[in-house]
C-alpha cells in the first residue's frame, strides 16, 4: 500500500500532467473531460488532508493563508460579533 | 493498461469510506479546520460583495483568523434571512454569488418549510463534493456499488434529494427516479425494478409501508434492503420510528442530518444513534443562542456551520437554529464530532406555552416514542387570552380500538406534562384525516396572528 505523502505526491504529478494535456489540445471535449478530472484529483488531495487552494479552477485568485501570521495587534482592531 | 476494479477486496472490507479521516485525531483535524477556514475567509473577502460589506463593518481583515478561536468570535454570524433579503432584492441570487455567473452549474432551493425558499447556486463542483457527503453515511450503512437507489419523491427544485442522487453517483449504484408516482405507484415499481435502497423522508416511508398493507403487500418481502432518511426527524434520533420502519421494510433504516443551502452535512453513525458532522466538508460549534456564547462539550446549542463545499454561496458561521448536543469520540471508532439524537430541538420553532419553553422536536420525539400513536400528528399553536396555547392532533394507530382513543389522549397528556412540564390539550383524530405530505411533513400548524410570531415563524 502506499503511504500518504506517496498518494498525495503521485496526485499532485497526475494533476500536473492533465494541465499539460489540457492546454497542449484545443478539443473542447477533451478539455473538458481533463478539467473533470482535474476536479477529481483536486477532491481526492482535499480528502487526504491536502489543502493547496479552495477550487482548482479559479488559479492564482484563493491562497490560504495558512501559516501566514498577523501582525502585532491585528486581532485587537478587528471588532467582535 | 490494467483492468480497473471499482474497489478492491481490501477496500470492500473497510467500515469506513476514508478511515484515514474519519479517525483522524482531533488535533490535526483542527488543524486543517484552521487552514481550511483561513482560506475560506480570504475567499468570500476576495469575491462575494456580501461578506466583504460584513468584513468592513467590523474591519475584519482575513490575515486576522490566526486561531479557531478567532473564526468562531470574530467571523459575523449569517443567517438564512440574511441571505433571502438580498436575493429578493436582486434575484436570483444578489450579492450572495462568490463565484462568476458562468460557473453556476445547478440552480436548487430550499423547501421553503419555513417561508420563501432560498435560491442555492451550485458550481458544477459544489453539486459533486455535495454530493459525496452523502456516501459517508451511505457507506457505513453497508450500501455498495451493487446496490441501487429508489427515489421516492417527485424531481423538483428542492437541494436535498438532487444531493442524494449525486451521492448515489458517485458511488456507482444505479438510480431509479419515482417520478410523480402516487403512493400506489411507488410500490408497484419497487416491486417491479428490485431496488435495494429506499431513499424518502422516514414519515413518507410509513405512508408507503400503510399504503402497501392496504394492497396486500408485504414490504418485508421486498428487494429493499436499506431505508434511507433525510429532511424530518428520522430513525436514529426517535427510536419509536426507527423500530417502526425497520420492521415494516423488514430493512435497516439509516439517517443523516442535512440543510439545503449547507449539504448534506452530517452523515449517519453505524451506532443508529445520532449522526457525525462530517468535518472535511464543514467546520461547526456550538451557541448558546440567547448569549451568543459557545457553549461547552456536550452542553445543548445551536449548531452553527461553515461549509467549505459550496463556494458559489458561501455560508459561513450559518445559524442553523437546529438545538444540538455535540460531542467527541464514539464507540464506531470516528473521531468526527457526533451528534446523538441529531437534533434535539429548535430555536425558532419554540412557543412559550404557560411560562414553559416548548420545542417542536421535543413533543414530536414524546410522541413517536408512544405506543398506540401513529406517525401521523400535527401540533396546532393559537393565542388566546395573551398567551400561546398548542394543542395536540394525532391519528392513534389502526390497532387501537375506538374506545380506547380518549384514555390514549390523556396518556399522552400525562407523558408530556411529565417530561416537558406542560399541560398540552391532546386530541385523537380519525384515521385518515390528517394531512399526508410526499416530501416535509408540515408538524407545525400555525394559527396565530403574524404578529404574535417570531420573524422565521411568519
Amino acid at each position: 500500500m502506499l503511504k500518504p505523502a506517496e498518494m498525495i505526491a503521485r496526485l499532485r504529478r497526475a494533476r500536473r500532467l492533465v494541465h499539460e494535456i489540457h492546454v497542449g489540445t484545443d478539443i473542447p471535449q477533451i478539455q473538458s473531460i481533463l478539467r473533470h478530472a482535474d476536479q477529481n484529483l483536486h477532491w481526492a488531495l482535499w480528502n487526504l488532508g491536502e489543502i493547496d487552494e479552495l477550487r482548482p479552477d479559479l488559479p492564482g485568485s484563493v491562497k490560504p493563508a495558512a501559516g501566514a501570521k498577523p501582525k502585532p495587534g491585528a486581532r485587537k482592531r478587528a471588532k467582535k460579533r | 493498461m490494467p483492468r480497473w476494479e471499482q474497489h478492491t477486496a481490501a477496500a470492500r472490507r473497510s467500515l469506513f469510506w476514508n478511515a484515514r479521516m474519519e479517525r483522524m485525531p482531533r488535533a490535526e483535524l483542527d488543524a486543517l479546520h484552521l487552514a481550511k477556514l483561513r482560506g475560506l475567509v480570504a475567499f468570500v473577502y476576495e469575491r462575494s460583495p456580501f461578506y466583504r460589506r460584513k468584513f468592513d463593518e467590523r474591519g475584519l481583515k482575513p490575515r486576522h483568523i490566526a486561531t479557531l478561536d478567532d473564526y468562531k468570535r470574530l467571523v459575523p454570524l449569517t443567517d438564512k434571512q440574511d441571505f433571502i433579503c438580498l436575493q429578493s432584492e436582486r434575484p436570483p441570487y444578489g450579492d450572495t454569488l462568490a463565484l462568476p455567473f458562468d460557473l453556476v452549474a445547478h440552480h436548487v432551493e430550499t423547501s421553503g418549510s419555513t417561508g420563501l425558499p432560498l435560491a442555492i447556486p451550485l458550481s458544477a463542483y459544489d453539486t459533486e463534493r455535495y454530493g459525496e457527503s452523502w456516501t459517508y453515511g451511505f457507506w457505513a450503512h453497508g450500501i455498495r456499488p451493487e446496490d441501487s437507489f429508489y427515489f421516492a419523491f417527485n424531481w423538483g427544485n428542492f437541494a436535498g434529494f438532487w444531493s442524494c442522487y449525486y451521492g448515489a453517483r458517485r458511488m456507482g449504484c444505479r438510480v431509479i427516479s419515482g417520478g410523480g408516482a402516487d403512493s400506489q405507484g411507488h410500490i408497484k415499481n419497487i416491486l417491479r425494478l428490485k431496488p435495494t435502497v429506499l431513499i424518502s423522508t422516514p414519515t413518507f416511508a410509513l405512508r408507503l409501508a400503510t399504503v402497501a398493507k392496504e394492497m396486500g403487500v408485504d414490504l418485508r418481502g421486498s428487494s429493499i434492503r436499506f431505508t434511507y432518511h433525510a429532511g424530518e426527524p428520522g430513525p436514529f434520533a426517535l427510536p419509536a420510528m426507527k423500530r417502526q420502519i425497520d420492521e415494516a421494510w423488514g430493512a435497516d433504516s439509516g439517517e443523516l442530518l442535512g440543510i439545503a443551502e449547507i449539504e448534506a452535512f452530517a452523515p449517519g453513525c453505524p451506532e443508529r444513534d445520532g449522526v457525525h458532522v462530517n468535518e472535511m466538508n464543514v467546520f461547526t460549534w456550538s451557541m448558546n443562542p440567547a448569549t451568543g456564547a459557545e457553549v461547552g462539550d456536550g452542553e445543548v446549542g445551536e449548531n452553527i456551520i461553515t461549509s467549505y463545499t459550496n463556494s458559489a454561496q458561501p455560508l459561513l458561521n450559518y445559524r442553523s437554529h437546529d438545538l444540538v448536543r455535540s460531542v467527541g469520540g464514539c464507540a464506531c471508532g470516528r473521531t468526527w464530532r457526533k451528534l446523538p439524537g441529531v437534533v434535539l430541538g429548535r430555536t425558532d420553532f419554540m412557543v412559550t406555552v404557560r411560562g414553559t419553553n416548548v420545542y417542536q422536536t421535543a413533543v414530536e420525539n414524546l410522541l413517536g416514542e408512544h405506543t398506540g400513536v401513529s406517525p401521523f400528528f400535527q401540533l396546532v399553536l393559537e393565542h388566546a387570552d395573551g398567551n400561546d396555547r398548542m394543542t395536540v392532533e394525532f391519528e392513534p394507530d389502526p390497532a387501537v380500538a375506538r374506545a380506547d382513543w380518549d384514555a390514549l389522549a390523556r396518556a399522552v397528556g400525562d407523558r408530556i406534562h411529565k417530561a416537558l412540564h406542560v399541560r398540552l390539550e391532546v386530541n385523537p383524530m380519525a384515521p385518515g384525516t390528517l394531512p399526508r405530505y410526499d416530501l416535509k411533513t408540515k408538524r407545525i400548524i400555525d394559527k396565530r396572528p403574524k404578529e404574535l410570531r417570531r420573524e422565521l415563524d411568519r
